[in-house]
């Protein structure tokens, strides 16, 4: 495979966000009570990643090494913020339902985590890709979750109704509870399903970053 | 209801019914990852309560004496990681230098706060709920209160954890997860409280 | 002392050039959320009144209750009214919408609109379902006493003084309540007669 497409797939397996490096779980909990909120939020985070990344990785050679963290801070934030108010001018009912998450993306190790691992030592083409991918895995994780909490706490997938009138929905899910039980199972099944154990993973990120680098 | 009855109510609602762990979802990163023994975790507690007091206090000035007058509200977001990175940096180096007793216990846990979503999160909540400055400050502390109950807790369930045996894929985060999730059902019991 | 200068200049190079982008997308979003808040606001309006189709701002707002329209249909007959209030629940403020008819009858009810609005979720957020709101419909606020009347046959009590009761106590009158949400429901009824007695005061002019 190419070193592109290394990079992407990366962010969506071995590395994922969500259910292998297990970063961000604030939001991974609190807005995945519908499967809608999870793209929603996936895809405002997505955008975050990939200005960052980008805008990191073009910054790399300025940004001081003493000073890195509250710089990337700073990058993040603009485009946190820029974030809110488009979402807040365009997709009034997302930003709704969103709430005090999407400012809080900032504070999402994830963001900080691809900036200070990947985007301050490579090339802007491999960060952005880095990004989008990271960005990818962490929607997909986040709406199956939310697509889950749904289908069990509302009897509904993005919406529409799965099992009929007759389904009594188990309201736990949806709430904070099932929130923290459900997230714990995938990712017991995520760990149980893929074969390697986590030393080989380890190994493997080891080396990707040495290629990287 | 007077001021002082609904503090009480806020003291009330924000450890138990509305704990930021068990039911707003703010702080999860380090409840997970610093909830390893109990001491540690009442360590990242203390240091959590300290700067969240400190910084409920600090944005809820900047954003009241600098960001509304100034019609600069949309820098909501900005201004206040920066003000929780240099309080955190700067309540580091006084510590430091005044009291490297406590420095030495709560130290370490200082750099980890400022990417600690329950700080910015409680700071947004009290310009959010247009809280004046004694409700702001109290949000912080009685949250942060809330936080420290639960890592203690958590970490208490997870130091008894590590002599028991269990599946190879329940271990580390999921078992904390699914351990979280029960608490929080036995907190969603003290909903309505106060009312 | 060289060197901290350079970092101190380039991340306040940085801050800066953050700050203007900020601007520059707030100048550009502004006019759209402005936009979407009256948007919001006038449906709620228009829930609260169904019938209604021009609203026309009013200037009677009083401490606690805000936003007064007069309802009008489309050849501007006057309805009735609308106003809107806030009241503490349990995480924080619940905002209701009130649409009272000239002859002093609750028309709509729309709860917890509000942007900040933040009861618990499967708890107290329920009293922005319609089983909750609808029991204010149809209530009659003419003269001195507030009549409940819808399905209730007419049973009377002192105006402002709509209480709440435990869900299917059988009480005569009252609001049932969300259980497990006393507060959050008794906020609802506290803005709705706060909002209530102030729009018949209208209706008396």
């Amino acid at each position: 495979m190419s070193k592109a497409g290394k990079v992407f797939t990366n962010g969506l397996f071995n590395e994922n966000p969500t259910f292998r490096l297990v970063l961000g779980t604030c939001p991974t909990l609190a807005v995945t009570t519908q499967a809608m909120n999870g793209i929603g939020m996936g895809l405002a985070a997505t955008f975050v990643l990939l200005g960052s990344n980008i805008v990191i990785s073009l910054l790399r050679k300025f940004i001081p090494d003493k000073v890195r963290i509250p710089a990337f801070i700073v990058i993040i934030c603009m485009f946190v913020t820029s974030v809110q108010m488009l979402m807040h001018a365009f997709v009034p009912e997302l930003y709704k339902s969103l709430g005090i998450f999407i400012p809080l993306i900032v504070v999402n190790c994830i963001i900080l985590a691809r900036a200070e691992a990947f985007a301050s030592k490579n090339s802007v083409l491999y960060s952005a890709i880095d990004g989008l991918g990271m960005g990818i895995g962490f929607t997909v994780a986040i709406t199956a979750i939310g697509a889950i909490r749904e289908l069990i706490g509302n009897g509904t997938i993005f919406g529409a109704s799965v099992f009929g009138s007759g389904f009594e929905p188990m309201l736990i899910a949806a709430l904070a509870p099932g929130g923290f039980i459900v997230f714990g199972l995938m990712l017991a099944l995520v760990n149980a399903v893929s074969n390697r154990d986590k030393k080989d993973v380890e190994a493997e990120c080891a080396l990707d970053e040495k290629e990287a680098a | 209801m007077t001021d002082f009855a609904k503090l009480l109510v806020l003291l009330v609602t924000s450890i138990l019914s509305n704990n930021f762990i068990f039911s707003r979802f703010l702080g999860c990163c380090p409840f997970l990852g610093v909830s390893n023994k109990v001491e540690t975790a009442a360590g990242m507690g203390m240091a959590v309560t300290f700067v969240m007091a400190l910084a409920s206090l600090f944005t809820w000035l900047v954003y009241n004496f600098i960001l509304v007058p100034l019609g600069l509200e949309y820098l909501q977001t900005m201004s206040f990681i920066l003000v929780i990175a240099s309080l955190v940096q700067f309540v580091e180096m006084f510590l430091k230098k005044s009291s490297p007793s406590l420095y030495k216990s709560l130290g370490i846990y200082l750099p980890l706060i400022t990417t600690n979503c329950a700080v910015l999160g409680a700071t947004l909540i009290n310009i959010e709920q247009s809280y004046n400055l004694l409700f702001a400050v109290s949000n912080g502390v009685f949250g942060a209160l809330g936080f420290m109950l639960a890592i203690v807790l958590m970490a208490g369930v997870r130091e008894r954890l590590e002599f028991s045996k269990m599946p190879n894929a329940l271990k580390g985060f999921s078992s904390s997860l699914i351990i979280a999730g029960l608490m929080s059902i036995a907190f969603l019991g003290f909903s309505g409280i106060g009312g | 002392m060289r060197n901290t200068l350079g970092l101190v200049w380039k991340l306040l190079l940085i801050c800066l050039v953050a700050g203007l982008v900020l601007g520059l997308v707030n100048e550009v979003t502004k006019g759209p959320i402005e936009e979407q808040e009256k948007v919001a606001a006038d449906n709620a309006r228009a829930a609260a009144f169904p019938g209604a189709v021009k609203f026309e701002p009013l200037k009677h707002d009083t401490e606690t209750v805000h936003s007064f329209y007069s309802a009008l249909d489309d050849k501007g007959n006057l309805l009735g009214y609308v106003a809107s209030s806030r009241e503490y629940g349990y995480g924080g403020d619940i905002e209701v919408v009130v649409g009272l008819d000239n002859k002093g009858k609750v028309v709509g009810t729309v709860i917890g609109g509000n942007g900040d609005f933040s009861e618990t979720a499967g708890l107290g957020a329920k009293v922005k379902d319609e089983a909750f709101a609808k029991q204010f419909i149809g209530m009659d606020y003419s003269g001195s006493e507030v009549k409940y009347s819808e399905g209730g046959g007419g049973y009377v009590i002192p105006a402002g003084s709509i209480f709440v009761q435990k869900a299917d106590s059988g009480d005569e009158g009252g609001i049932d309540a969300i259980s497990g949400a006393t507060y959050s429901s008794k906020a609802v009824i506290t803005a709705f007669n706060n909002t209530c007695s102030e729009l018949y005061k209208l209706i008396g002019e």
